[in-house]
């Protein structure tokens, strides 16, 4: 008995002597990956993690309500703080454009960096270039150069200020263009955008550096005539980057287009909280617009906006008898089959009519206008294009500016419902639609009559807090501020500019 | 009363030894003066011989006294050893047990007995007999109030987890002691489902599963230096539980039975103001479900929907205890039986216990039923005893959620205090139903109560066996397998609300397509320790008690999930029936930690006694190369009195005098899984409001995998406890007045925690040694005995513990403990963990005065970023007192409870704000008045002084929006309290009577626990215990729409046959 209880005992310690290290090495987490067979996996949540954050809850939500689209409803109050021009500063959009997207976009390129088959590492680029531009549009200066190195031990990375930012990321788009793409493939399977499409890959590419070199308009280094070469060189875009509107199960939680999700989901935060501005409403209306039915939905007998950020009022404006407050007015309107857009074909044909026009070539400019508002008219559904023939937005041969004019209106209505943070930001270039100063509060009735449409009016409840501007860029995120040793300090407002936003109001 | 197995064998073999000439045979009984039981196993011994025999089963002893022989010595483990003159032929003997224990045999650490008065560090132990008495269904819930330094609190609800920190948090994470049971550790995991905010509902954690009366003994092991033997997992202190084992009954059976019936009813509710009816914005509106209308005026009014042309009636006035009405009483009933018994070799020990407890709230939807099974036995064949015991339970726990969404708690109290609740109770009624219900903002609660759900199968097996082979007296080997295996199965559902369209709730956006999941998880444990011990006389004066011993752990954790979130055919809950696919989840883990551990323990003539102590681990869930860790600890004691007596020294008044000092490490790894990168399923976050879901693959049917944003930490360490404590124990006449003094000094280093990182970094966390923590305070426990008499005995005990919590160093500004998006508790360098971060309002120093600034509407605004109001949870001292008055068989014990300072959430106070019903709300009769102190911006960047009044017709704006005076910061309230935790009496029938019933004894008692509450008058919400956020530090954030707490009035019988 006595030895055998020895015998088990020193066979005990042995056993857990020897294999002490590979007895313990049980570390790896079981319900995860330690590591991915193909940069391809991550293709799909990078395509849709940037889409769904371009019309997600801080840019859906903010670029329609600082575009005008929408303006918070009179009996709730979630949106509020945006249009009362509060510090708002997107911190969800920036956590997962940075730590999601761009993450995954340069895991994608590490993992397939050695890789003969470029495929992978094209559209991981193509897509980190576009997700950049973004990021310092919307921001300013925000950590680039030494951004995305956390597992190499730079957790506070540096700032670099917007205009080094854009640079670098020409300078990428050219090597990213200039990249040989044959024999190299993409797994469709993968690829929500264009299917494996390579060569619309490379028309993405190019769509890219144009919309990088266009919205340095306003800036010195702007060159049109360098713009027009490029643009007469290269292949852009011929259907729109995005996710389709058949990718939804609209009928399951955590797989519809993000606006339906804000709905759809019991949420309900498009019922309860947004209604149509009536600055937008009212323009897309007065121009007999076809899209007007597509964008908003009536709840009552007709369609009808609201002064922008006008929430608190409780006054008749318009004289029928019934207060502001208890006005039915439109809401937005989002099928469950919407697309959700990365690139549109309109954005891109309107900034080559822009380039045409800035040159004074008007036949040129009316040519790819008239294709912007073509694919927005198709994205609604294939509508009557009457009013570019003979309707309101029919191309008037002008000034440079009256072109440039023209057609940021018509990217302003296109990108309704589709591009809301781009619509800001393209805002903020062309200052099309322009801000009208009318001091509604003052005299409801009076703004009412002599509302001035198809243009911006200031946020009723905002107007002290910027002292009648419109926000330029959102405030720094906390999570960036107060993790990041090298960040600067917050901005004070709302009212800061980002280095290409030069143009006066 | 300790009746050790071992000590008896060894008293048996004493008593065996007579060889003098024998002259007269003496005989006699030997009973306890606790119970009147008679007490087998005392030594019975002739003073100045080695004559000596041991008492049989009956306490019967026998002896032959030579002529010699003038004095017998009984002497019995945990009694007073008494002499008695040998005057007659019969001597009986009542034997008082030793009140203080001071020759108490503990269990310390690894399964070792040591006498309690050798130890360096606090350990309080509480008898089984205690623990018995309050027929609690949870042991901890016995302790409440009783131990000074460990905070018990408990949540409302049948069956639901009792949350235990000792010596406050010193972890970011996991503060719940190590629950030892007869050697082996066990799982006390809690099992919750739904979020703190909504459906939250408690399933309970392991050690529900122990039946009370099985424990013989707990011990409560504080410092660092008493818990270092039992590894990582001891940090936060050891609960350690012996359960009763079988004895030497010459091979007798013994049956004990306890049972008792408790009637619980509702104890605390919010107080409601009384002055004004259903309505909003002042104005009576029958819609609504806020108490903001018009003055009661006690005039008949119709009230509610108008349905088929008939509206009902009722008188427009305050109706008391409406919400109290609603509930009614629960019951629980308990029966538990216990047979065991033994010879010299063996022994065994079985019990069976019921429990079935309906809860306060109608319906059994808050129920819990409990069986238990335990088995217990040991056999000695020469060297070798081998001994096992396997403990089995089955819980069912049906549990009603609280939080917000259309919880019970809401609809309670989303409807104004002039509708009474009962009559709602038929909720098909037409006026009641959920098309019809007099409100669109809220539902029915029966309808809620009724038709929701949540319920938990849980079935644990635990146990060990044991081998233990004595090459000698002195030199020992055991081994000890230790089991745990539970395994749930719970499922909750909500039903579907839908109105018919038309209908005047059609349109309510309390519509819901009802939802159905089940979470299936299993927990599991393997221990094996392998020990061997050398006890060695060095010579006259020194003996030295040596152990080694290898510790090896293993736990698994797993769980399957399955839910649906629309539900098809009503009522029916299945995962097949809805709308969309169901969406299933699952999740694996497992640790593996290995010890080497040695213990050593001097004593030198049994009045200075040191230990040593080191541990090694190494852990699985540390980086390989560098996990593991090594702590060690010394104690040292020195009995005054024992040092005096043995030096001959008179030491008068004083009985009993000892000083210890100890000081300890412990360490403690990480979770699991914080090592390594890792490419997690796909998924993009959309804000986490509630019903907004992250965008999740597969999308379109197509799957994806992403970088995880939480970066893997190749640098992780360990954390390390080191303890400094110094303690004084002393008896004064002759045991009548005792003190217990501890002060502790605990610096825990290398704190883990979630480190957030700039997103622009690529990653948002990483799993990091973060700070240090400190934690001293001290523990004073005074026991007094002013009356004793024959019959009559008054025993006070109280204990005061104080403790202060400082985050000494913090790499981060604040470490977010618990809480929710709007208000949380943070840990923040230079501060005690746990301070509130909310928002308050926007103030501004005018000329050295703060002064709020109000809107146009004279309105406070709240501040857009949640700030430190200098609010914490942690409490500044905590008090207990108990008094005992015995009278022949009759016992009266009370307990008081008291805690003083710290703060909670309370979102029952929020909520009644938002409804109108809060007391505060009626300030100044609800009419106008001026924020005191405000100031409103003059438009060009400065202040002047505010004189716009709040409008009374927009108060629900002034409480509701913001929360009143200070915002959402007027939510956090203080957490004082005083409460009676417990008034117990019993009766111990005589023994006589007990013999005509043929029975060896009977006892009845009567408790009432937790009847009264005083809390300061900021809180007339809640009692402060009640918490949704789970266990641990965070669950000491406060309450999201808990339900109420309970007062509970047992009736018990307890007898032995």
């Amino acid at each position: 008995m006595k030895h055998k209880i020895i015998t088990v005992s020193l066979a005990c310690l042995t056993f857990f002597g020897w294999g002490c290290d590979d007895y313990l090495d049980i570390n790896q987490d079981p319900n995860v990956l330690s590591e991915i067979p193909d940069a391809k996996v991550v293709l799909p949540a990078a395509e849709i993690g940037l889409a769904n954050q371009l019309m997600g809850w801080d840019f859906g939500f903010g670029g329609g309500f600082w575009g005008q689209y929408w303006t918070q409803a009179y009996s709730a109050s979630q949106f509020k703080s945006l249009c009362e021009y509060q510090e708002t500063s997107f911190g969800n959009a920036y956590n997962e454009l940075t730590a999601g997207v761009l993450n995954d976009l340069e895991r994608m390129k590490t993992v397939s960096a050695e890789s003969t088959n470029k495929g992978t590492y094209f559209v991981a680029e193509a897509l980190s270039i576009f997700t950049w531009q973004i990021m310092t549009d919307v921001w300013g200066a925000v950590p680039y150069f030494e951004a995305l190195k956390g597992n190499q031990g730079i957790d506070s990375p540096n700032f670099d200020e917007g205009s080094a930012i854009y640079a670098d990321l020409l300078v990428r788009v050219d090597a990213l263009i200039a990249t040989d793409l044959s024999g190299s493939t993409l797994d469709k399977n993968y690829d929500f955008v264009y299917a494996g499409n390579l060569t619309a890959w490379k028309a993405f590419a190019n769509s890219l550096k144009l919309k990088l070199m266009m919205r340095l308009s306003e800036t010195s280094t702007y060159n049109n005539a360098a713009v027009i070469s490029f643009i007469e060189a290269s292949n852009f875009i011929t259907s729109s980057a995005k996710i389709k509107g058949s990718t939804w199960s609209d009928g399951q939680e955590g797989k519809r287009h993000p606006m339906r999700e804000f709905q759809e989901g019991g949420a309900n935060n498009l019922s309860t909280n947004v209604i149509a501005s009536k600055n937008f409403l009212d323009y897309l209306d007065t121009n007999n617009d076809p899209r007007l039915d597509s964008i908003f939905v009536k709840t009552g007998s007709a369609q009808l906006g609201a002064f922008v950020g006008d929430f608190d009022s409780s006054e008749d404006s318009d004289g029928n008898g019934t207060d502001d407050d208890s006005e039915k007015y439109s809401q937005p309107y989002f099928k469950a089959d919407m697309d959700l857009m990365i690139m549109s074909t309109w954005e891109i044909n309107f900034f080559i009519a822009e380039a045409y026009a800035r040159a004074g070539n008007n036949a040129k400019a009316k040519e790819f206008y008239d294709l912007g508002v073509e694919a927005s008219l198709a994205q609604h559904g294939g509508l009557a294009n009457d009013i570019i023939t003979t309707g309101y937005a029919t191309w008037v041969d002008g000034t440079p500016e009256a072109g440039i004019k023209q057609i940021a209106m018509q990217k302003w209505v296109a990108n309704a419902n589709y591009q809301h943070i781009e619509s800001f930001l393209e805002r903020n270039r062309t200052k099309y639609p322009e801000v009208n100063l009318i001091d509604i509060r003052k005299d409801r009735a009076d703004a009412f009559t002599n509302f001035p449409v198809g243009s911006l009016t200031i946020s009723v409840a905002g107007r002290t807090k910027t002292n009648a501007k419109l926000p330029s860029s959102p405030i720094y995120p906390q999570a960036v501020l107060t993790r990041n040793v090298n960040a600067p300090a917050q901005k004070v407002d709302l009212l800061e500019k980002v280095w290409w936003n030069l143009k006066a109001e | 009363m300790k009746k050790n197995l071992v000590s008896m064998l060894i008293l048996c073999l004493i008593g065996l030894q007579s060889v003098f000439a024998q002259d007269r045979e003496v005989s006699g009984v030997v009973t306890s003066a606790d119970d009147g039981l008679s007490i087998p196993g005392v030594s019975v011994v002739i003073k100045g011989t080695t004559i000596g025999t041991t008492t049989d089963f009956d306490g019967k002893y026998s002896i032959s006294v030579p002529e010699l022989g003038e004095i017998l010595v009984f002497s019995f483990v945990g009694m007073k050893t008494t002499e008695m003159p040998i005057n007659s032929d019969v001597i009986n003997l009542v034997m008082e047990s030793e009140s203080i224990g001071m020759d108490e045999i503990v269990v310390t650490a690894m399964g070792v007995t040591r006498e309690k008065k050798a130890l360096g560090y606090a350990a309080t132990s509480v008898g089984g007999d205690e623990i018995g008495k309050s027929q609690a269904i949870n042991p901890m819930s016995a302790l409440q109030g009783k131990v000074a330094g460990v905070d018990i609190s408990t949540a409302p609800g049948p069956g639901s987890t009792q949350n235990v920190m000792i010596r406050g948090a010193s972890s970011f994470g996991n503060n719940q002691p190590l629950y030892i049971v007869d050697g082996v550790p066990i799982t006390n995991e809690q099992n919750s489902s739904g979020s703190a905010l909504n459906s939250q509902v408690d399933f309970g954690s392991g050690i529900n599963a122990i039946n009370p009366d099985d424990i013989e003994d707990m011990t409560v092991l504080k410092g660092a230096a008493a818990t270092a033997l039992y590894g990582s997992r001891a940090a936060n202190g050891v609960i350690m539980i012996t359960t009763k084992s079988g004895k030497d009954t010459d091979g007798k059976m013994r049956v004990s039975y306890s049972g008792s019936v408790t009637l619980s009813k509702v104890g605390r509710l919010p107080d409601v103001q009384k002055q004004f009816g259903q309505g909003w914005s002042g104005h009576r509106a029958l819609d609504e479900n806020g108490n903001w209308g018009p003055e009661y005026d006690g005039k008949d009014r119709v009230w509610g929907n108008v349905v088929d042309n008939s509206q009902q009636i009722k008188p427009y006035v305050f109706l008391e205890d409406r919400v109290r009405d609603f509930y009614e009483t629960g019951k629980n009933v308990k029966n538990s039986v216990s047979l065991s018994g033994g010879n010299a070799t063996t022994n065994y020990f079985m019990s069976l216990s019921q429990n079935s407890v309906d809860g306060v709230i109608p319906t059994d939807n808050d129920s819990y039923k409990r069986y238990t099974i335990a088995t217990k036995g040991s056999h000695k064949a020469g060297k070798l005893t081998v001994s096992s015991s396997v403990n089995f339970s089955t819980e069912k726990t049906k549990a009603v959620a609280s939080g917000q969404g259309t919880s019970v708690f809401r609809s309670l109290y989303e409807s104004s205090n002039d509708i009474s609740i009962v009559d709602l109770k038929d909720y098909n009624n037409k006026f009641n139903n959920l098309d019809n219900y007099f409100t669109p903002y809220g539902v029915n609660p029966y309808y809620v109560l009724n038709e929701n759900g949540a319920e938990q199968d849980k079935k644990k097996i635990f146990g060990k066996f044991q081998f233990d082979y004595d090459f000698t007296d002195d030199i020992k080997l055991s081994y000890r397998f230790g089991g745990d295996y539970e395994t749930t199965r719970s499922e909750t559902h909500t039903a579907i609300i839908a109105f018919a369209p038309g209908s005047p709730n059609d349109g309510s956006s309390s519509a819901n397509p009802g939802s159905y999941s089940e979470v299936r998880r299993s927990r599991t444990q393997v221990n094996h320790d392998l020990m061997a011990s050398v006890k060695q006389n060095l010579n006259e004066d020194f003996t030295l008690n040596a152990i080694v011993g290898l510790n090896v752990n293993e736990r698994r954790y797993n769980w399957l999930s399955g839910s649906i979130n629309s539900i098809d055919i009503p009522k029916f809950y299945n995962l097949g029936n809805s709308l969309a696919p169901s969406v299933s989840n699952q999740y694996d883990e497992k640790r593996r930690l290995i010890g080497l551990y040695a213990n050593v323990d001097f004593s030198f003539r049994n009045y200075a006694y040191l230990t040593l102590t080191a541990r090694n681990d190494w852990s699985s869930t540390l980086p390989t190369g560098s996990n593991d860790y090594f702590y060690p600890g010394v104690t040292g004691s020195f009995l005054i009195t024992d040092f005096l007596k043995y030096n001959d020294i008179d030491t008068g008044i004083l009985s009993f005098a000892k000083v210890r000092a100890a000081y300890g490490m412990t360490g403690n790894d990480a979770d699991p899984y914080s090592v390594y990168d890792r490419y997690v399923s796909a998924f993009s976050s959309n804000p986490g409001y509630p019903k907004i879901d992250d965008l999740k693959f597969p999308i379109g049917g197509v799957n994806s995998y992403m970088a995880s944003n939480r970066l893997g930490n190749p640098d992780l360490k360990n954390e390390l406890t080191k303890e400094f404590e110094l303690g004084i124990e002393a008896q004064f006449f002759n045991n009548r007045l005792g003190i217990d003094f501890s002060y502790y000094n605990r610096l825990t280093e290398g704190l883990i925690s979630s480190l957030p990182k700039d997103p622009s970094s690529g990653y948002t966390t990483q799993m990091a040694n973060l700070g240090d923590v400190r934690n001293q305070g001290i523990e004073f426990v005074l026991n007094f005995t002013p009356v004793k008499t024959e019959n009559f005995t008054w025993d006070v005990s109280y204990n005061v513990a104080l403790n202060r919590n400082e985050m000494e160093n913090l790499d981060v500004d604040e470490v977010y403990l618990g809480g929710f998006g709007g208000a949380g508790i943070y840990a923040v360098e230079g501060k005690s963990m746990g301070q509130f971060k909310i928002a308050a309002v926007k103030k501004v120093e005018i000329d050295g005065v703060m002064k709020t600034v109000v809107d146009g509407s004279g309105n406070p605004q709240p501040t857009t970023e949640t700030e430190f109001i200098g609010k914490d949870i942690n409490e500044k001292y905590r008090m207990g007192l108990t008094n005992t008055f015995s009278y022949k068989g009759f016992t009266l014990g009370a307990t008081l409870d008291f805690r003083y300072g710290g703060h909670m959430y309370s979102y029952t106070k929020d909520y009644l704000h938002w409804t109108g019903a809060s007391p505060e709300s009626v300030l100044n009769d609800r009419k106008t008045f001026l924020v005191p102190n405000s100031v409103v911006s003059d438009g060009k960047g400065g202040y002047v002084e505010n004189t716009t009044p709040v409008d009374p017709t927009a108060l629900h704006k002034f409480y509701g929006d913001g929360g009143g005076f200070d915002g959402d910061a007027d939510n956090i309230i203080d957490r004082s309290y005083l409460k009676l935790r417990n008034v117990n009496l019993s009766y111990s029938l005589p023994k006589n009577f007990c013999e005509k019933l043929n029975v060896s004894n009977v006892s009845l008692s009567l408790s009432a626990s937790n009847i009264l509450l005083w809390t300061p008058t900021e809180n007339a919400y809640i009692d402060p215990e009640t918490t949704t956020f789970g266990n641990d530090v965070r669950a000491k954030f406060g309450e999201y729409g808990a339900g109420p707490s309970n007062e509970f009035y047992t009736f018990g019988l307890t007898f032995t046959l």
